[in-house]
């Protein structure tokens, strides 16, 4: 089956804020350095995911590996920008229940011919209450009030992800259901997912404009 | 299947709503914060004028 226009689109807008970060390289600050890296893998797992998909060879494992990549490398990120006696008790306990989660999952509970729900949805939980608090905190910082938040790239950042976790959610959550009425419901419901990624490139590649202006 | 749909449309539009609604609040929060501030750092100097 042909994959249809708008995952073509989705792919080729995760390029974008990759062009721009690395077009910005040396301009750049550590945080934005290491968010053009996250970019660059996804990028790259966007890749690999289709020339599986070419091959007719099974996406799902490493889509559950990038997950953790993913998780690791924006709780990282946000890290930097929530509230200094908050930041490390908040970050490293949401990654240390994410991968003894992922263990336990992994364990008795995956199945590999279908997509890893439970992990799914706590990646995405889990991310949405971190740019939830960083979030919060960008509005209690003391530079906060002379810079307007939405003047500051992780404002941004923070933006793309939320759309990004939000939007997908149900979709996500529902993805095993989804897939017993077959492959064309499946592509139809997939559409809302391919939309709020290019939503959240956007906002990424608008972060990257915000950042360099 | 059509019960499905409406099930993910609907959790899709509710939970967007309510990420819109926090970041609207937070924006508007660092505004009044922002307001604030300048109005403080105005009558502060003020005062500094006023003693000079």
């Amino acid at each position: 089956m042909r994959p249809p226009l708008l995952s073509y689109i989705a792919m080729a807008s995760s390029v974008f804020p990759l062009t721009i970060g690395l077009r910005h390289w040396k301009t750049l600050d550590k945080p934005l350095r290491y968010f053009t890296l996250f970019l660059l893998l996804t990028v790259l797992q966007i890749g690999l995911e289709y020339y599986l998909g070419r091959i007719k060879a099974s996406t799902h494992l490493l889509s559950d590996y990038y997950r953790s990549i993913e998780v690791t490398f924006l709780l990282l990120l946000f890290r930097q920008f929530i509230l200094p006696q908050i930041k490390n008790r908040i970050v490293f306990s949401f990654l240390a229940f994410y991968f003894c989660l992922w263990l336990v999952v992994s364990q008795y509970f995956y199945t590999p011919d279908h997509l890893n729900i439970p992990m799914a949805v706590t990646a995405r939980i889990l991310l949405v209450s971190c740019a939830m608090i960083v979030l919060y905190s960008l509005v209690h910082k003391t530079s906060a009030f002379l810079i307007p938040i939405y003047k500051q790239y992780i404002f941004w950042i923070a933006i793309g992800v939320l759309t990004y976790c939000t939007g997908t959610f149900m979709v996500l959550s529902l993805g095993n259901e989804i897939l017993k009425y077959g492959a064309d419901y499946f592509i139809a419901m997939w559409h809302i997912n391919w939309t709020f990624f290019i939503l959240s490139n956007m906002f990424f590649s608008w972060s990257f404009i915000v950042a360099t202006k | 299947m059509s019960q499905l749909s409406i099930i993910i449309i609907v959790g899709s539009i509710i939970t967007v709503t309510i990420t819109v609604g926090y970041v609207l609040l937070a924006l508007k929060s660092n505004r009044t914060i922002g307001k604030l501030t300048e109005q403080n750092i105005a009558e502060i100097n003020s005062i500094n004028s006023a003693y000079k």
